[in-house]
């Protein structure tokens, strides 16, 4: 027998004694009996296990109470001790002894530091206000003293499929679920409770497949039905109602953070309906869940991607994004980022990654990089940190149903066969072509002044002239005089151009290319007004003007017809950038609804430029140029995607008013340090001759003609082609003209169709970089896509993109995703999950009740092929489900939060379920699926006392929209429905995935109270009188059936009974009261039923409706 | 310290009978458990509001209930209180760089090409024994200095409303966190049975400003009981409190108790606590209809006290009503009142709109401070007055001779607090000479929240609340008791 060294027993003595009397008893056997004594050190103590198990007991004290300075953050950690991994928990420390040495507590230092009540010694450092109590230190030395086994986390390893285990009550089972719980009750010494009431088992079964209270016909046949397989016959109807699919998306919408609205303080509506109608029907086609988790991930990275998987995507866009002004749009983006990321660990991975953004996770294996890494799949949208006013915030993906497909199809075949016969290569026009080379040649002036010229700006001077602008006499504005500058138009006289902004900052006349110039001087610009050079974009037009920069690095908008990001930068733009490039553009919204390309090469200070772009009305890219001198700029393609107009919206749903064509201005961003000269606009697509001409370029079109055939280059040749079909070609103006048109209507077609916000990844890859404190503009090193080691890494055959995520997520041997998911579906259904945690299953989460019952569950979810019906079906035929919920007081004692499952599912009911099961209760509700949300019952002025602007307003809707199911009912995020909100529904600001269920008096007040309820009460003591039968007992009794699916009880029927009989009373007394009781709703009170007898049975259906049963599930 | 989290809501009551069943001795179960919520188990004796989790303050109170008039958009600290004559001299000027030092602007004035300083126009005076400065706009503010703590340094770290209001309200930029009224109700719980222990109070200056979002008084991970409960003018002061029209007190009452018999009935046959629970909240929601109405009702206040809130006080909604009603509420022991003022947000016009802005709240602030100490309330009651940020020395657009604008400023800006625990006459914190830099004693957000959370006894490390594996604090992990500031 060896004895505890003299030096451990000097430390550990004093605080021993110190110490409370049980731990001085625990601690006295150890230091009596030595650490290879066959007893035990520490004796038999209440809740101290007799074997010590590393992941249940162990290690959720360490992660708890010493990580956070000893765990997987490199940051903080002292002494050099790392206890999240064996080798650090045993290794020596820099001060030569070890933390644990197994099998010696009395070796051990971290025995002595959390005996020590010394406050320099002592662990945890009271600093941290973190303490162990006497029954955790015990099971930590008892743990060190049985040989300190390690185990990897348990929920970091794959799960494999448990065999189910031997029961005594062999005959109770009805499947593997029952097997795996009543081994554990049997270990308990608890027994099952007896099956539930057929009333209340159908009730059940129908709230948490369907969302609503089953009829009193399903009742009533249920109840009839003595076949064997009357349970699973119902379980079969209602996994196969569309009301399943609704119920299903309820939950989904938390997860996702579905709302109506943006969010954020300007809060504008968003429409992101076709996405929640596409989760609802993937539910009830029973899409794979593999599938239905990869579409929302990646959906759009699938190759040939139908229009169904791209609407998916719409999952990672569903978080909220800001429209206020004045954000930093990177500041926001970032935040859009870290929510994907933040997502996908709490709704799939069940790791609390989002503690990994600013350091290393404290707990948790996931490196600041970690995080920085998977938040590079996500970090490649095309979109932009604040989001437009008017516009879906691109990417985009917009809805197309069957009827506008045809029709969108047919005018693409006219498009197409238009564009074909106008290409400069069409067979018809080889003839004409010939002949016109062949021909005289046109001499200079033919293309030296281009037709279509509607604007030219000489910019040589500007005139002064006094401007009065209108005041606003209401609120007290007077008109002002200004004098401003005026600059002339050549194209059209009586539409001049003017200085805008600050008149105090007028642009200064230099010397220029043609005459004089204006060099630009910030915070004004030149404007036009509104009528000149709008463009849809299906129009062919091209702007061309002289620049000069003169002072490098200057950036900024060169020319614009276009409004700032409120607007999604809609409309057209030239803008110069630090780097000396311009990138021009037409946008629906930016960046993704757009084309725009880019200049290869920098514009250096000093020089005059002359720039041209020109326009096709093609919506491509590549019908978009640019021209530096007259000759064509060599530029990439940054986006090529326009979908929809680039005009400001006809009725006025814009931010701004469409702004007119500027230089050196856009939104609030202006231009200075660049002189501009010369502006010219035509309404036509100019062909490179007449650029060539406008810029002093060689390159005319008298040279090219002159050439051979077989000297011109094929550009030249193109060029030749492009010029006849553009200036020369006869006849083509009607076919161009119907082309336009064609377009036109695509355009209007596709820009009145929904649009919902998706996942498109840019073209040119957007770099990651790790962010100290997690902070937008704190890069440090850049990283790559990749997933957290500890659970496992991405393997190389797969794309390092979202797609490789999701097929890694989905991997069968993935340990984590099949168990968050069984364990919130199980949750869903049993009303808590086996992990009580259901967003983290690391360190500090809770364990499993039933480890192995939850491995069993994720394989074979993942074995059925993610066929989420099966697995809910498992799970509601099994017997634990079927228990009666009634809680003796033995069972409550033993096991009050009901975690061993002795007794049958019971909570209140969640917000969606207690209004759908009133309306569906009085028959109001209506069963439409889909579409736009609605806006029920709302006390007035919600909206109006915290908006100032965006949706200001809530306009409560009428007839249908007023009885559809909850999940329809709009959500607005900064103003949630306020009935819904009493009742724990979730946020919306964030991904959700478990929800409170909270008892508080303004629950109490929504049901007595609310028109919704009140209504519905109403209605149901209509059905009451009229279906009900002919005695008040009858009447009572139907009610209550409608309201909680079951009998009333003697006592029950008695006290409304008695309840009725002084309602009447007293509404027979004044049927005054009785009237204005029953006006309550849309829904006009049943006109033949005695006015006092409906009111009184309103108060009584009421009652019912706020009864344990109505709001309970049972 | 406490270690709840939210792994089981519904459930606290039951686990701690569950973990009585261990059989742990008396004394290791009292220091396993808080002893207030082992009483939870009494269901019946329950208070409706939901027990404190502090069974007993940290630190001895300085103030029981809170006043937090907050002035949603940014007043500016440069028009009011922060007196700045070298801007006045300098009015025009460029802004140096080496006063900006890189701060980062707001998408309204990022692209602006000059940055003239702004004086402001209005006229600075001492004013009390106390000799603090404030401006011409706040006349009646100027008379109750002297029961004022300023606080000059204050600074914050986001530049836009909506993060800058909820980093306030919240300690996190991003919405979702409990707001400092669901802390205090958590962490204190109420002290009165029939009103919520958390009210939030709305009035607009001008139309057309920064919007206000319901998250600022939301209770993030914590219960939802701990919400703010938005009072509102007009028939139902609290949403849903009104019986139906035809339904009197004396119906409800007999519906009430029907439901009451059938629910204890229920509670036997299913043995479920959680029906004692909505026995008891049904019963406060009773009380409530009683309660809420007659603490709105301002009709027995007499006009000597309306008048001295101002002309105003007899709009309902007003910020004058919502001062009259505050201190209604602090006379109830509400114990978190928070008033939102929108219409501060000046980035043109500033001349006009402050003064529209600022009439709408001088009154009606210097008469609930003097009506608060006339009734001896201020005493244990802690009033605060003040925005998200600071606005900008330079001029937002044209500085012309008689109109000028201010954009966001985080570096500084200025509030005040009055009542028990800070001294009183006290200017604390100084900005450099041209109003853009804190020089001296420089109190961020959390430094304040932890401020405000000593005064009510709490040691802002110690309220904590663990939510995904992690433990949650109103100050995150920053903050610092500003000694200096208490009396």
């Amino acid at each position: 027998m060896r004895v505890v060294q003299a030096e451990d027993l000097a430390l550990l003595l004093p605080r021993v004694i110190a110490n409370v009397v049980s731990l001085a008893a625990v601690l006295a056997a150890l230091v009596a009996i030595g650490p290879t004594s066959c007893s035990s050190s520490v004796p038999a103590m209440p809740g101290v296990p007799d074997i010590v198990d590393f992941n249940f007991h162990v290690k959720p004290i360490l992660s708890d109470r010493c990580f956070k300075c000893h765990g997987p953050d490199d940051g903080p950690r002292k002494g050099g001790l790392r206890l999240d991994r064996h080798d650090g928990a045993l290794a020596e420390l820099p001060s030569g002894r070890r933390a644990i040495v197994p099998g010696k507590p009395g070796r051990s230092e971290l025995v002595s530091r959390i005996m020590s009540t010394e406050p320099t010694v002592m662990m945890p450092d009271p600093s941290s206000r973190l303490t162990l109590d006497e029954r955790e230190k015990a099971t930590l030395i008892r743990w060190i003293e049985q040989g300190a086994e390690w185990k990897p986390h348990w929920s970091f390893i794959s799960p494999s499929r448990p065999a189910a285990p031997e029961v005594k009550a062999s005959g109770w089972p009805l499947g593997d679920i029952d097997r795996f719980v009543l081994a554990t009750l049997e270990s308990k010494g608890l027994t099952p409770s007896p099956e539930a009431s057929r009333e209340t088992l159908l009730r059940r079964v129908s709230f948490d497949l369907t969302g609503l209270p089953p009829t009193i016909e399903e009742i009533d046949a249920f109840v009839a039905d003595s076949s064997a397989d009357a349970y699973e016959k119902v379980v079969d109807r209602l996994l196969e109602s569309e009301a399943y699919g609704e119920r299903m998306a309820a939950e989904w919408l938390d997860v996702a953070r579905y709302a109506d609205s943006h969010g954020y303080q300007d809060d504008g509506m968003r429409q992101m309906w076709p996405w929640r109608d596409w989760v609802i029907g993937a539910f009830n086609r029973n899409l794979p869940f593999d599938d239905l988790i990869t579409w929302q991930l990646a959906g759009d990275l699938l190759s040939e991607p139908t229009q169904e998987q791209l609407i998916a995507t719409g999952f990672n866009r569903n978080h909220m994004q800001s429209q206020e002004g004045g954000v930093v749009p990177e500041e926001y983006r970032t935040e859009y980022v870290v929510d994907r990321v933040n997502t996908l660990g709490r709704a799939f991975l069940g790791v609390t990654v989002e503690c990994a953004r600013c350091h290393d996770h404290k707990y948790d294996p996931v490196t600041q990089e970690e995080f920085y890494r998977l938040f590079a799949f996500f970090n490649n949208v095309n979109e932009t940190g604040q989001v437009p006013y008017s516009g879906v915030p691109s990417p985009t993906v917009i809805v197309v149903e069957a009827d506008d497909e045809a029709r969108l199809a047919e005018i693409r075949g006219r498009m197409e066969r238009l564009e074909a016969e106008l290409a400069i290569d069409h067979p018809a026009l080889e003839e004409g072509f010939d002949r016109w080379l062949a021909g005289p040649s046109p001499g200079p002036a033919a293309v030296a002044k281009p037709p279509g010229l509607v604007v030219h700006l000489p910019l040589d001077r500007g005139e002064r002239f006094v401007k009065v602008t209108k005041g606003d006499p209401e609120a007290g504005i007077p008109p002002k005089r200004k004098k401003l500058l005026r600059f002339v138009n050549r194209a059209d006289p009586d539409k001049a151009a003017e200085l805008g902004g600050d008149e105090g900052r007028p642009p200064e006349t230099v010397p220029g290319k043609i005459g004089g110039a204006q060099r630009l001087a910030g915070d004004s610009h030149i404007t036009l007004g509104d009528s000149v050079a709008l463009f849809e974009r299906n129009q062919p037009f091209s702007l061309a003007l002289w620049f000069r920069v003169e002072k490098e690095g200057t950036a900024g908008p060169l020319v614009t017809r276009c409004g700032g990001l409120f607007d999604g930068n809609r409309g057209y733009e030239v803008i110069l950038h630090e780097s000396g490039r311009l990138t021009a553009g037409l946008h629906h919204v930016f960046p993704d609804n757009s084309i725009e390309i880019e200049t290869a090469h920098p514009v250096t200070a000093g020089a005059w430029r002359h720039l041209a772009l020109t326009y096709d009305g093609s919506s491509r890219a590549r019908g978009l140029r640019l021209f530096f001198d007259g000759e064509p700029a060599e530029s990439i393609i940054v986006v090529d995607n326009l979908k929809r107009s680039i005009l400001h919206d006809q009725n006025g749903k814009t931010w701004s008013k469409p702004p007119s064509l500027r230089l050196g201005r856009r939104h609030d961003e202006t231009l200075q340090d660049v002189s501009v000269d010369d502006l010219r606009v035509y309404d036509r697509q100019l062909t490179a001759f007449e650029v060539a001409a406008l810029g002093g370029s060689p390159r005319t079109l008298g040279a090219a003609r002159s050439l051979a055939a077989a000297e011109r280059s094929p550009a030249q040749q193109a060029a030749l082609r492009e010029h006849y079909v553009l200036r020369v070609a006869p006849g083509l103006r009607a076919r161009r003209a119907a082309l336009t048109k064609a377009r036109g209507q695509e355009n209007a077609l596709l820009t009145s169709l929904p649009e919902v916000m998706s996942m498109r990844e840019r073209s040119r890859p957007r770099p990651t970089f790790v962010l100290a404190r997690g902070v937008y503009d704190a890069p440090t090193h850049e990283v790559e896509a990749g997933t957290p080691e500890a659970l496992g890494t991405l393997p190389e055959h797969l794309p390092p993109n979202r797609l490789g995520l999701a097929r890694w997520l989905l991997d069968p041997g993935h340990p984590l995703t099949a168990r968050v998911l069984v364990n919130r579906y199980w949750a869903l259904v049993f009303g808590h999950g086996l992990v009580a945690t259901p967003a983290d299953f690391g360190s500090q989460g809770h364990l499993p009740t039933h480890p192995e019952l939850l491995d069993w569950l994720a394989t074979t979810f993942v074995e059925s092929g993610w066929d989420l019906k099966a697995l809910i079906q498992e799970m509601v035929l099994s017997a634990t489900y079927r228990q009666s919920s009634v809680a003796d007081a033995s069972r409550l004692a033993q096991d009050p939060s009901n975690e061993w499952l002795a007794r049958g599912p019971s909570h209140r009911l969640s917000a969606e379920q207690i209004r759908d099961g009133a309306l569906a209760a009085s028959g109001l509700l209506v069963r439409k699926i889909g579409g736009p949300s609605v806006y029920p019952y709302q006390p007035p002025g919600l909206w109006e006392e915290l908006a100032t602007r965006n949706a200001t307003k809530y306009e409560v809707g009428h007839g249908e929209d007023l009885y559809r199911r909850s999940l329809y009912t709009v959500w607005k995020r900064s103003s949630p429905p306020p009935s819904a909100v009493s009742f724990d529904a979730a946020d919306r600001l964030s991904c959700a995935v478990k929800r409170q269920r909270t008892s508080t008096p303004l629950q109490s007040l929504v049901l007595l109270n609310d028109p919704q309820y009140l209504e519905a009460s109403r209605v149901v003591a209509e059905r009451m009188i009229l279906e009900g039968g002919s005695s008040a007992p009858e009447r009572i009794t139907y009610g209550f059936r409608l309201l909680t699916s079951r009998v009333p009880d003697e006592k029950e029927l008695a006290l409304l009974e008695s309840l009725l009989g002084e309602e009447l009373a007293t509404f027979e007394g004044n049927r005054g009261a009785a009237r204005s009781l029953l006006e309550v709703g849309e829904r006009a009170a049943d006109p033949s039923l005695a006015t006092a007898e409906a009111a009184a049975f309103m108060v009584v259906a009421s009652t019912v409706m706020n009864y344990d049963e109505a709001v309970f599930k049972r | 310290m406490s270690n709840h989290d939210d792994s089981g809501f519904c459930c606290d009551r039951r686990r701690f009978l569950s973990t009585g069943s261990l059989g742990l001795g008396a004394a290791a179960l009292a220091s396993l458990l808080d002893p207030r919520l082992l009483q939870g188990g009494e269901a019946k004796t329950a208070p409706a509001n939901g027990r404190p989790v502090l069974a007993a303050p940290h630190t001895p109170p300085r103030v029981r209930r809170v006043i937090y008039l907050f002035q949603s958009g940014a007043p500016s600290q440069l028009d009011l209180f922060d007196h700045k004559p070298l801007l006045q001299t300098m009015n025009g000027e460029e802004l140096p760089a080496s006063v900006r030092m890189g701060q980062r602007l707001t998408g309204m004035t990022a692209y602006q090409k000059s940055f003239p300083l702004a004086g402001s126009q209005f006229e600075f005076a001492r004013h009390g024994a106390s000799g603090a400065w404030v401006s011409e706009l706040l006349p009646h503010t100027a008379k109750i200095v002297d029961e004022l703590c300023f606080v000059r340094s204050m600074h914050t770290e986001a530049i836009n409303h909506d993060p800058a209001v909820t980093f306030v309200q919240t300690g996190s930029q991003q919405g979702g966190r409990p707001s400092i009224g669901a802390w205090l109700s958590y962490g204190l719980g109420s002290e009165n049975e029939n009103l919520p222990g958390f009210i939030v109070l709305l009035s607009r200056g001008r139309s057309g400003d920064q919007p206000l979002y319901s998250w600022l008084w939301g209770s993030g991970f914590l219960p939802s009981q701990h919400q703010g409960v938005p009072f509102r003018s007009g028939k139902d002061g609290v949403l849903y409190l009104s019986d139906p029209e035809g339904l009197d007190r004396s119906g409800r009452r007999r519906m009430l108790d029907t439901l009451r018999t059938m629910e204890e009935k229920q509670r036997e046959r299913v043995g479920d606590p959680e029906i004692d629970a909505r026995i008891a909240q049904y019963e406060m929601a009773f009380r409530m209809q009683t309660a809420v109405p007659e603490v709105t009702d301002l009709s027995d206040e007499p006009d000597s006290v309306i008048d001295m809130y101002g002309p105003e006080a007899r709009v309902p909604g007003s910020f004058a009503a919502n001062c009259l009603l505050a201190r209604r509420l602090a006379e109830r022991d509400v114990r978190f009142i928070q008033l939102y003022h929108q219409g501060w947000d000046q980035h043109g016009n500033l001349p006009k709109d402050i003064r529209i802005m600022a009439r709408s709240v001088d009154q009606p602030t210097a008469a609930l401070v003097r009506d608060l100490r006339r009734r001896g309330l201020l005493e244990d009651t802690l009033v605060i007055w003040g925005g998200e940020f600071g606005r900008t020395n330079y001029s937002q657009g044209k500085l012309t001779k008689d109109d000028y604008g201010r954009d966001h400023h985080p570096r500084c800006f200025t509030i005040w607090m009055a009542g028990g625990g800070v001294k009183k006459g006290f200017t604390y914190g100084e900005t450099d000479d041209l109003g853009y830099n804190i020089v001296r004693d420089p109190v961020h957000v959390h430094d304040f929240q932890a401020t405000l959370l000593h005064m009510l006894g709490i040691d802002h490390e110690r309220l904590v609340f663990k939510h995904q594996g992690r433990r949650y604090r109103l100050t995150d992990v920053h903050g610092r008791v500003v000694p200096d500031l208490l009396a």
